[in-house]
């Protein structure tokens, strides 16, 4: 039957939020702080707060604004209309290789991160092939299966980051914060920003879901509500990590947060919650990955002209299996990520581009929204 | 690629059924006999919408080649009218559906007793016969004329005797209806320490009558199809007007009117032909065997499916919401009735996850688990000479075995063989070593956990499930058990009951949620489910309780 409320085909703004914080978070939350302390010491906090006041407005004030103007299509539609068919493909297929790299890059960084400290002697092929095989099912499941996934999965999500949080508090000195900017001075604090706006720059993803979003006021409520959520998330996670283990010592750890969870303890019977909080943050990656991975296959059967992306979904399954495999060692692994992290935000400049376009051109003017004040 | 296989499976499967040879046809028979399933519901329908010829010996005639000659339950008595001259009349029933007693008073004796009609005061048109018969004579319940032979044959299918009189183009049926059924009793699976303790029977008219005695709206709609080309079988839909959407009225009747089969011999098999995913293990409506729950249902603006000879009435959609919800949430107070949702909710994912959990942490993650507890594990284990997996596979599989010999044996012997199993099963095994202790305590967990899930078929999927996320945590542990429930999840998330989100119960935004995981007073669930997409959407004004409200104003 036709859905009466419209749940089954959009998103409303409850889980447009939780799919933006998911997006945002899913992956940085286990090594946003090593990052950000290696480029600004003690002033790494500082970074993700500005990184994350300033990131949030622009990045999903763009896709604001791209949605305000072509409320019914995805980037590459917009791309296409705005910048015409051959600009507008190429625009399709930049978008289709960053985020084929960037799938396989950060599924290699977290089966890495399952692998190496919990299960040595099972192959990465073994995670791999789980992983990819869970990202095929979730995106023929679609988005809205995703963003329902992600409800329920909260409460686990939520309890997990609580533990970490309040489990690293005995820890915590407060002294490790200081002092500002930190040793790397401004410099490295801004560096810190750019990365959390390459962070917030993957939300360009939801531009995938334009179609999807219809109540007006209340998404753009949803998508702020997501981004300052994200914000928060990593503020206090980089902020605990750091004053629970001090800068060097942060920039020093693979993954800070599995340290940090290593430390929490309930009583003096439970300890090493590191595999469980692994699990939840497995879930995270995997339903963020999920919807990355639909935007890729969404965007590369637009660009083919096909109706369904599903028939897409296995080859294109197969190939980010393989581009797993690309970084040749743990090393060369943390260095694409840190690119991911320095350059990511670069990828704001599609939707930006296409915007100015449209703007110049008077290209997709806003149509009247439905259902609310404004997009 | 899928579709079009199985659109060319379509055209080569309706291009064997044009090349199938036209079913024989007896001669002297109307139409194509009884074996011509033709395209209505009734087989024999084809040949027998003829209209009844108004002569008793003709008409009994057809009837009988239309039945058979020798059918042992259709009874064609013909007897005379008493009027001058006597005037021939028969009546046909099938034995064992009518109430014999019935048919002799409120028939019989008016026809052939109490007629007395003279000549000149016998009607002599076949209007005025009917009008005598139906209206002057006949006792007790309303007289439905009736057309053709295919009509006639409809109603004494279903426990009405027909009556037939020389010179009457119409026959005349009677209801007298009566078969030997259970009675009410309470019900066996649902269970409740307060609460109603009616539950359906195979009698749809029965079952009809406890949802309407709950409901005595006159806006309760139960409306009737028939189902079944041979089994005829009687489905009632029941909703309310006014409150149901009728897009979900409507899909409902539309699959359960689309279906082409000869039998419907329970609501399961009606739950099996009009499911949105045929192949997911999870049910994807819910059933129940309790009219309070079901005018529950119908009251919160789902749809409830009756079919005659269940005693199980299906509820349209269903949701995960089966895996915890009781009538008796309901009936207790309401701290209770969250308290004992929440518990089944752990003794759900407890009876999917501890064998797998156990497994996944004793396998590779013992550092889960505190020193001293790791100590004791590791003692018990020590004897058994297999892997966990192994362990938790002979375990649960024998539970599963004792479980399914318990049900299918009469109660007492069920019990003992429940008693028999847990003995060898528990004692005996930990004993030879070959599992140990804490195994047992992880089995029997499972197992009482399985218990607590109170839909059956909602315990169903978590019983098997159980098995490949055993797997999945014996070959990756932590991470293969999370794969597993991921993928649960998202599928779960996928699925749709009639096109509504199965997970739509619990994915409600917060504070829209009253009545899912954790049930609101029953005062403050002012509104019914948004995603069922009632017209009514209030079900009380959140001031139901006016009396602690003083001069307030009803309204929300």
């Amino acid at each position: 039957m036709s859905d009466p409320r419209g749940v089954g085909g959009h998103f409303d703004a409850f889980q447009l939020a939780l799919i933006t914080a998911v997006l945002i978070t899913g992956t940085a939350s286990l090594e946003v702080a090593r990052t950000a302390a290696s480029e600004a010491t003690s002033g790494a906090w500082l970074g993700v707060l500005l990184g994350s006041a300033v990131s949030a407005p622009v990045a999903l004030g763009l896709l604001l604004a791209l949605a305000r103007r072509y409320p019914e299509r995805t980037l590459t539609g917009a791309a296409r209309d705005a910048l015409g068919p051959l600009l507008g493909t190429l625009v399709g297929l930049a978008l289709v290789v960053w985020s084929h790299l960037y799938l396989g890059v950060l599924l290699r960084e977290f089966t890495g991160t399952f692998l190496i400290p919990f299960m040595p002697e099972t192959p990465l092929s073994a995670f791999v092939i789980i992983s990819v095989l869970l990202l095929v099912y979730g995106a023929y499941q679609g988005a809205q299966a995703i963003a329902r996934a992600t409800q329920v999965c909260l409460p686990l999500i939520m309890v997990s980051l609580a533990i970490i949080l309040l489990g690293n508090l005995r820890e915590f000195n407060p002294g490790f914060l200081l002092p500002l900017p930190g040793d790397h001075g401004w410099p490295g604090v801004g560096m810190v920003a750019i990365f959390t706006l390459s962070l917030f720059a993957e939300a360009v993803v939801l531009t995938s879901f334009l179609p999807h979003l219809r109540h007006g006021e209340r998404d753009r409520r949803g998508l702020w509500a997501g981004g300052i959520a994200s914000g928060v998330i990593l503020l206090l996670i980089t902020m605990i990590e750091l004053g629970t283990f001090g800068a060097p010592m942060v920039a020093n750890l693979n993954f800070p947060t599995l340290s940090a969870a290593r430390l929490v303890r309930l009583g003096l019977f439970f300890e090493r919650f590191e595999s469980a909080f692994m699990v939840v943050w497995f879930i995270l990656c995997v339903l963020k990955l999920a919807v990355f991975f639909i935007f890729t296959v969404g965007t590369l059967a637009e660009l083919l002209g096909a109706g369904d992306y599903r028939p897409f979904c296995v080859p294109a399954g197969l190939i980010v299996a393989f581009t797993v495999f690309l970084p040749d060692n743990f090393v060369a692994l943390l260095k694409a990520v840190s690119s991911i992290y320095r350059y990511g935000f670069l990828v704001l400049a599609l939707p930006g581009l296409v915007l100015l376009a449209a703007m110049v051109r008077g290209r997709g003017e806003a149509a009247p929204p439905k259902g609310g004040a404004s997009r | 690629m899928r579709l079009r296989r199985l659109r060319a499976f379509g055209s080569w499967f309706r291009k064997d059924k044009e090349d199938r040879p036209a079913p024989l046809q007896e001669p002297g028979r109307p139409g194509g006999g009884p074996q011509d399933t033709g395209t209505g519901a009734n087989p024999a329908s084809t040949g027998i919408n003829l209209p009844l010829l108004g002569k008793v010996a003709e008409d009994t005639a057809r009837l009988k080649d239309i039945c058979g000659q020798k059918n042992a339950d259709i009874i064609i008595r013909t007897f005379s009218l008493w009027t001058d001259p006597a005037v021939d009349c028969a009546i046909i029933y099938v034995e064992g559906l009518t109430d014999r007693t019935t048919i002799a008073f409120a028939i019989l004796q008016p026809l052939m007793v109490l007629a007395r009609l003279t000549a000149a005061e016998r009607p002599s048109t076949s209007e005025g016969l009917l009008s005598l018969v139906s209206q002057h004579l006949l006792l007790g319940a309303p007289a439905t004329p009736v057309k053709t032979y295919g009509e006639l044959l409809d109603h004494i299918l279903t426990g009405e005797t027909a009556i037939l009189v020389d010179g009457m183009a119409k026959a005349v049926a009677i209801e007298t209806k009566s078969w030997e059924h259970r009675t009410i009793t309470e019900p066996a699976t649902e269970a409740v320490i307060r609460g109603p303790r009616e539950g359906f029977n195979e009698i749809l008219r029965m079952n009809t009558a406890l949802l309407r005695r709950r409901i005595k709206s006159p806006y309760l709609r139960l409306d009737p199809l028939k189902i079944g080309k041979l089994s005829l079988t009687d489905v009632v839909v029941g909703w309310i007007e006014g409150v149901t959407n009728p897009e979900l009225v409507e899909e409902v009747k539309r699959r359960l009117g689309s279906l082409d089969t000869d039998w419907i011999p329970d609501s399961g098999y009606l739950e099996q032909f009009i499911e949105d995913f045929p192949f997911s293990p999870f049910p994807q409506f819910q059933y129940t065997e309790r009219p309070d729950r079901a005018a529950a249902a119908v009251l919160e603006g789902r749809v409830v499916v009756m079919v005659d000879g269940s005693p199980l009435a299906l509820i349209i959609p269903g949701g995960v919401a089966s895996y915890i919800s009781t009538a008796e949430d309901y009936y207790e107070r309401f701290p209770y009735g969250s308290l004992l949702r929440l518990l089944r909710l752990f003794g759900t994912v407890t009876a999917l996850t501890l064998p797998a959990l156990y497994i996944a942490i004793t396998t590779f993650h013992q550092e889960l688990i505190p020193t001293p507890l790791v100590l004791l594990f590791t003692a018990s284990r020590e004897p058994v000479p297999f892997p966990a997996l192994v362990e938790a596979l002979l375990m649960i599989g024998g539970l599963e075995l004792t479980r399914e010999a318990g049900l299918r044996l009469p109660a007492p012997i069920g019990q003992t063989v429940g008693i028999v199993a847990a003995l060898l099963l528990g004692q005996a095994a930990v004993q030879a070593g070959l599992v140990s202790p804490i195994m047992v305590i992880v089995v029997a967990v499972t197992g009482l956990a399985s218990f607590v899930v109170p839909h059956y078929a909602s315990g169903l999927p978590l019983r098997w499930l159980a098995f490949p996320l055993m797997f999945l945590a014996a070959s990756l542990g932590l991470f293969g058990l999370t794969a597993g429930l991921l993928a649960i999840v998202l599928h779960l998330a996928g699925l749709t009951s009639v096109g509504l989100p199965y997970l739509e119960g619990i994915t409600r935004p917060p504070g829209s949620q009253h009545d899912t995981l954790l049930r609101q007073p029953l005062w403050a669930i002012s509104r019914r489910p948004a995603f069922l997409g009632p017209q009514d959407q209030r079900r009380q004004p959140r001031t139901v309780r006016e009396w602690a409200h003083g001069e307030e104003d009803g309204d929300e």
